[in-house]
């Protein structure tokens, strides 16, 4: 050990020219290190952050200014870079308003060209008078604004007229263009999925056949015959090269010539042909063996197996170690130059395939998008020598021909695979754009800000926006174009010729198909229907004229509609619904047809017909999956909310049937009632979400009771989440579309027994019994009343406690669902199938002497004698003493004891058993042999192993019955537990509700008046809320301090502090929301309400008018109005965008929002509040009357300080910027290492 | 001849003081007095291993950016041991780069920083020999015959050890 202190990297002492330096805590011989030293070493870490290894201490920097730099910057230059930046901003700002009028202009155009089309459709104006200017930017549809103008008259105002424009129109556009982008991604994604699927391609190949493939020993024989006399020196060359993919291929003779280049650098030309020999016998002998490999190989010549390359590229690569390889060879190219035709010819193919594809991928668009996973994959394959001899399989023919100059082996690098229907703005340019970017975005680390435009794909100039915008509208009007107008002309046509023939031939034709007068009949009977029902069953004619008016008037006046010869109104929606449909089943019929003809001929497919059913083949799949995901994803759900919907509305809805004028309005749907008023799409958004909940706790509950409660196998038909055999997409690519269809329609069937039977019943039979649904006053229990603003706040506060306490709720559920499957099981004899507990008692049944002892079930019988019901009665006969007897039934039987078990195995179970497994021949029951016919026509792809086992349980006579019963009794349990839980919540939320009622009431905080005799639905979660309180009481865990009961701290326990992530996510969240509230409150405070005031004070005019109980807000324009607005703006608006900027912050650095950020902003409205309340205690005090002008004169006073205050804030920022940008660029001398203070003592 | 660059004066420190006070069992020092950047060493098998009382040579080669990048320590003949290679390279944490380890097996600072030094290298490399680490091994089969055959692995041991020695 030196006395000396010493630097840690390069061992040298200190020198005055470099001095050591302590920069982090490291003590010892590793404290000291030289400035240079240490730079160099960050240099060559290159990690970002700028700290020490071994302490992790950051160190710190100090930058070291001229030492002649002035105080003051320069006057001239912080003006020049004001200006430079006020230039900059104006020019990002005008470009960024550019692109986002690019961007606007979408759902706009989407909208007009989708009405151009229509009207080009339907060949005239829907509407006589309208003009095509009226139509385009309101619709066919839309006569008069909100506010009752007649828009095609001067009646209607700027403001109406907008107003119609944005909410007929614009909105309306938005959301579809929304859904479409969202639907072509969701399309994307599920096609990548179909395409890397197995399933789809032995699907498609056993459709088209395998493609007759060129082997690689008849292509070397070709290649020797044509070269190899001219060539012979190449030989070995050639010989190495292109036997290298078979060294691939496991082949020991080829991988030992391949893998040691020949020491001879001229064989003759005999050991060519060896090789050649060698590697045709090797194909002829492994043909059998199919390595997963060589089958790999082999099946990725027909290019489309891209996920067979991803599988088999490592074992690839790890055969191929000598990544030198091409480059000895292309070193023999500059040695020997009568060689470079063979390395001319081992380029050829994939230069040709590499140009092959380049034009494709320019070509045509739809193209790339489809073999864009092939081409990626080979393109990747270029740049390695290591896989070269997998690209060479890839050759589809032989024709290779030679050419006589050499092309320079050419590294293309092509875009990733592009598809430009997804991501719009993904071309080529845009990517090579995007490497650009990341570039600039190296160099510039420091525009923060920037970034995120950047990052969204955005730069600041003027082309790109009109390039994406053009892309954009190119691609809707391509799609609009296929899926919209020729559909629907094609459905056009179809109700023209059938209008046509009915016309022509009426007579005839009507009584072959009478389509209209069945349709007219069936309408008027289901309205004859309605009308006969509400006269005696309300609730019926409710539901049937519900039924009437949403589904099948509509559809019955569209076709009537579509096939009259007159027509005087638009077609409907329905209408155009059913013109699309039609069009569509048209088209898909044409392609199913075309396809089918291709594939009719001789397999394999080839040439054109290959490719083009390829294509077709890739989109109907994609199509279907989609179609299935679509329909078990959103549909479902929706279907689901919808019953929910019906099922919850004998809750809320106070009246079904109102008297509106001459005609009676129906509510059957909570969301239909009119107080709610809901728009279209939030209402298909809310079914959504409930459907989905509702399916997910079903999903939860059958969890909870096939791991908890039943036994294994019990479910068998029901798949498990955690099955590890689900190949969802493959089961929705490979099975039949009408075996899906059904399945689905099956659990649509269940889902409508479920809901309806087990909620809805529920819920309309207890509205029944409280008070008719027809009946105008209000019962104490339904409907249930909705609670005021401040009860909507009580109700998330109380929502989120319980939610966030549900954890206590599972323990009791599942005790009671064990319980009641034990009792109803037990009732039912079927313990030993349901709950796998054989109960010797369950095994017959009791046989009581006379009706009364068997009602009240009195006796036990002597389950040690079991007897016959003949011998039974002889017993009550001989001994009448004896009031029950036992009589055994029922049989054993095989039950499936996993619940994936495999289809093909189900098939087998239920086979009736003596109690150690012998098969008893029951009469009729040849289960065994008779499914056998029908084996696995479903569908063929069925190679997953699965794990057969069965069990021995006992099942009485009656089995399938029984298992009804059973369903019927868990539901009738679920329904009594929900309406005991409910009541108790009622009643008990009552009381607590009163309570903070009365409470509130005393603070002079002004809340509406409630009746408390009626349930309310705040009093409700009130109730859920004391009842989870009382449950986590009694289910507290035990713990060794406190054992028994600790009073109120025990109930209190559950509200206990909530883990401390989700508490710093809730503060963050928290946070962010407070700058982001308080920063547009501010916003609007000040331009909605005290500028207007301003102005209506100082010049009389207002620029917003506030909505009155008699007129809805508006705008008044006035220029001075306009200018005020503006010129508050820099007070307002930058520093609410800047709030946003500030989130990310806030999100990194939780401490510093509690310390200032917040508040800082609040303060702001603080001074305003402050302000009025010292006026209103002045006036108090003094007992005086305030002028409006003092008040008015408090607002401006606060606006002009809240404005000047942010002005002189944001210059104050900017000025310091600036001059920091100055000094750094200009007096900056290098950054030194500070020293950790406090160490300088030895 | 005089040092020039860092990692020559580095090195030339680091002789000086490895001279000064020579741990016990390990002998290092440059091939020649031309040549700082590679270096002969003799380690001394640890007792109670099978390597015990076999001296064994190595060769480290130091890189021209020494000390910011690792030197390479190759068994020169190879030896036979879980974290050594068949070609003699000795497979250690203290020897890989600095950064994150992609594996995420070894943490950052286990992994070289110019703070370590010749001394620690051979110091380690000692101490790999006395306790392999088999989970990241180097040479496949010496782990398979450390875990499964400890007799044998040891027997094959103590053989190398002799033909270093030159006895056998």
């Amino acid at each position: 050990m030196t006395d000396e202190n010493t630097c840690r990297i390069c061992r040298g002492e200190s020198t005055p020219s470099q001095p050591l330096l302590h920069p982090c805590k490291c003590r010892g011989s590793i404290k000291y290190i030289h400035q240079d030293c240490l730079m160099e070493w960050l240099s060559h870490q290159s990690k970002k952050d700028k700290k020490c290894d071994i302490c992790d201490t950051p160190y710190r920097f100090r930058v070291i200014y001229d030492a002649n730099m002035p105080s003051q910057m320069p006057l001239g230059e912080v003006v020049h870079r004001i200006v430079a930046l006020v230039g900059k901003t104006c020019f990002r700002t005008l470009s960024f308003i550019f692109f986002a009028l690019c961007v606007a202009q979408i759902p706009l155009f989407w909208k007009f060209m989708g009405r151009l089309f229509t009207y080009a459709v339907d060949g005239k104006m829907p509407v006589p008078k309208f003009t095509a200017r009226h139509v385009l930017l309101y619709g066919a549809y839309t006569t008069h604004a909100r506010s009752g103008a007649d828009l095609s008259t001067e009646n209607a105002t700027l403001y109406d007229k907008v107003e119609t424009f944005f909410y007929d129109t614009y909105l309306p556009g938005l959301f579809q263009v929304l859904v479409f982008v969202l639907v072509l991604f969701v399309v994307f994604i599920e096609h990548e999925w179909v395409v890397r699927e197995e399933g789809y391609t032995k699907l498609l190949l056993r459709q088209i056949g395998r493609e007759p493939r060129t082997k690689l020993a008849d292509l070397l024989g070709l290649m020797r015959e044509n070269h190899l006399p001219r060539q012979a020196g190449a030989g070995d060359d050639t010989n190495t090269n292109v036997e290298n993919p078979q060294a691939a291929n496991n082949n020991a003779a080829a991988a030992a010539a391949a893998a040691n280049p020949a020491p001879n650098p001229r064989p003759d030309e005999s050991s060519l042909n060896r090789a050649i020999e060698d590697l045709r016998q090797f194909q002829a002998n492994h043909r059998a063996n199919d390595s997963p490999l060589h089958r790999a190989l082999e099946r990725n010549e027909y290019g489309d197996l891209i996920n067979a390359a991803f599988y088999d590229r490592g074992n690839i690569e790890t055969m191929n170690r000598d990544p030198y390889e091409t480059e000895n060879t292309l070193n023999l190219t500059q040695e020997a130059p009568e060689q470079l035709q063979t390395i001319a010819l081992n380029n050829l193919p994939e230069d040709d395939e590499a140009d092959q594809d380049y034009v494709h991928e320019e070509g045509s668009e739809s193209e790339s998008e489809i073999d864009s996973d092939t081409d990626g994959e080979e393109l990747n394959l270029h740049d390695e020598p290591g896989r070269r001899p997998h690209q060479q399989d890839h050759r589809h023919n032989n024709d290779v021909h030679p050419i006589e100059d050499v092309p320079q082996p050419r590294n293309f690098r092509l875009p990733d695979a592009i598809n430009p229907d997804v991501l719009e703005d993904e071309t080529a340019e845009e990517l090579e754009r995007r490497q650009n970017l990341v570039e600039d975005e190296m160099m510039a680390a420091e525009a923060a800000n920037e970034n995120i435009f950047e990052l969204l794909g955005f730069r600041f100039n003027l082309i790109t926006p009109i390039q994406l915008m053009i892309l954009a509208d190119f691609i809707i009007v391509l799609f609009l174009f296929s899926a919209y107008l020729v559909p629907h002309t094609i459905g056009n046509m179809f109700f023209y010729i059938y209008v046509f023939a009915a016309k022509s031939f009426r007579a005839i034709f009507t009584s072959l198909v009478p389509l209209i007068p069945l349709l007219e009949y069936m309408r008027d009977k289901f309205e004859a229907l309605g009308s006969a029902l509400g006269a005696k069953f309300p609730f019926l004619a409710l539901v049937s004229n519900l039924a009437n008016a949403v589904i099948f008037k509509p559809l019955f006046d569209a076709v009537l509609n579509a096939t009259s010869t007159s027509r005087t109104s638009p077609p409907s929606l329905t209408e155009r619904c059913v013109y699309l449909g039609i069009g569509w089943v048209f088209i898909c019929n044409a392609v199913n047809g075309y396809m089918k003809n291709l594939v009719s001929r001789e397999k394999p497919v080839v040439g054109t017909s290959r490719k083009i059913y390829k294509v077709l083949f890739r989109i109907v799949a994609t199509a279907k999956v989609f179609a299935i995901f679509g329909i078990e994803i959103v549909l479902f759900p929706i279907y689901c909310g919808f019953l929910l919907d019906i099922c919850l509305a004998p809750l809320f809805i106070d009246q079904f049937i109102v008297q509106n004028g001459a005609q009676k309005d129906y509510y059957l749907l909570l969301t239909t009632s009119k107080e709610l008023g809901f728009n279209n799409y939030f209402r298909v958004l809310l079914y959504w979400l409930a459907g989905t909940c509702y399916m997910f706790f079903i999903a939860l509950f059958v969890s909870m009771i096939r791991s908890k409660i039943l036994r294994p196998g019990v479910l068998y038909f029901i798949k498990s989440p955690e099955d590890p055999n689900a190949r969802l997409i493959h089961d929705a690519v490979v099975k039949p579309m009408k075996l899906q269809i059904l399945r689905i329609l099956l659990s649509a069937r269940v889902y409508l027994t479920l809901i309806l039977g087990g909620i809805g019943a529920v819920t309309w039979s207890l509205r029944f019994l409280v008070n008719s649904p027809t009946a105008a006053e209000q019962g104490a229990l339904f409907p249930i009343q909705f609670p005021g603003v401040i009860g909507v706040l009580a109700l998330k506060a109380i929502l989120y406690s319980i939610i966030h306490d549900r954890e206590v709720i599972v323990g009791p559920c599942q005790r009671f669902w064990k319980r009641s499957f034990a009792v109803l099981s037990h009732k039912l004899r079927l313990s030993h199938f349901i709950l796998d507990t054989p109960v010797p008692q369950e095994r017959g049944y009791v046989v009581y002497r006379n009706l009364f002892y068997r009602i009240l079930e009195l006796g036990v019988p002597d389950y040690t004698k079991p007897m016959s019901y003949s011998e039974a009665q002889a017993t009550f006969k001989a001994d009448p003493t004896v009031i029950a007897c036992f009589v055994p039934d029922g049989t054993y039987i095989r039950a499936p004891s996993s619940d994936d078990n495999s289809r093909s195995f189900l098939k087998l179970m239920f086979l009736p058993v003596t109690k150690s497994d012998h098969p008893i021949a029951v009469e009729g029951s040849n289960k065994l042999k008779a499914e056998n016919d029908d084996e696995d026509q479903d569908w063929w792809d069925a190679d997953i192993t699965y794990e057969d086992s069965y069990a021995v349980v006992y099942s009485p006579p009656n089995l399938r019955l029984r298992c009804f019963y059973l369903i019927c009794g868990v539901c009738l349990f679920a329904a009594l537990l929900a309406v005991c839980v409910f009541i108790a919540a009622v009643i008990l939320g009552a009381i607590i509700d009163l309570t903070v009622f009365k409470a509130i009431k005393m603070l002079p905080i002004p809340i509406e008046e409630h009746d408390f005799r009626f349930a309310n639905m705040r009093s409700v979660l009130f109730g859920l809320r004391i009842l989870l309180s009382i449950v986590a009481y009694y289910e507290r865990p035990p713990t060794p301090n406190n054992n028994g009961p600790g009073g109120i701290a025990a109930i209190v326990a559950p509200l206990r502090a909530p883990p401390a992530e989700l508490l710093a996510v809730w503060s963050y969240l928290g946070s962010a929301f407070v700058l982001f509230t308080s920063n547009a409150a501010i916003f609007m405070i000040l331009h909605v309400f005290f500028i207007p005031q301003l102005e209506q004070y100082f010049f009389g005019l207002r620029f917003w008018l506030l909505a009155t109980k008699d007129a809805p807000a508006q705008i008044n324009p006035t220029w001075i109005g306009l200018a005020l607005q503006v010129a508050a703006l820099p007070g307002t608006f930058f520093p609410f965008v800047f709030s946003f900027r500030m989130i990310p912050n806030v999100i990194n650095q939780q401490e510093n929002v509690f310390k200032y950020r917040p508040f800082y902003i609040q303060n702001e409205c603080l001074i305003y509040l402050v302000l009025l309340m010292a006026l209103e205690g002045f006036a108090r005090y003094k007992r005086v009357e305030i002028p409006e002008t003092t008040f008015i004169y408090t607002r401006v006073f606060v606006t002009v300080a809240i404005v000047a205050v942010r002005s002189y804030a944001m210059l104050q920022v900017l000025l310091t910027k600036i001059t920091e940008q100055i000094k750094k660029e200009k007096y900056v001398r290098g950054t030194a290492v500070e020293n950790i203070p406090g160490e300088d003592e030895h | 001849m005089k040092p020039r660059s860092t990692a020559q004066k580095r090195l030339l420190k680091e002789y000086q003081q490895l001279a000064r006070d020579l741990p016990p069992g390990i002998v290092a020092g440059p091939i020649s007095d031309d040549n700082l950047f590679e270096w002969d060493c003799l380690l001394e098998g640890p007792e109670d291993t099978p390597y015990e009382n076999g001296v064994f040579r190595a060769v480290l080669k130091f890189p021209t950016d020494y000390p910011l990048s690792p030197p390479l320590l190759t068994f020169d003949p190879p030896l036979l041991h879980p974290n050594i290679y068949e070609d003699g390279t000795v497979c250690i944490s203290i020897l890989h780069p600095p950064g994150e380890d992609p594996n995420q097996y070894e943490r950052p600072e286990e992994r070289w920083s110019p703070i370590q030094s010749v001394e620690k290298i051979l110091l380690s490399v000692v101490s790999m020999l006395a306790e392999p680490n088999p989970e990241s091994g180097a040479n496949i089969d010496a782990c398979k015959l450390w875990r499964d055959d400890r007799d044998a692995f040891c027997r094959q041991v103590r053989v190398q050890a002799l033909k270093a020695l030159g006895l056998l």
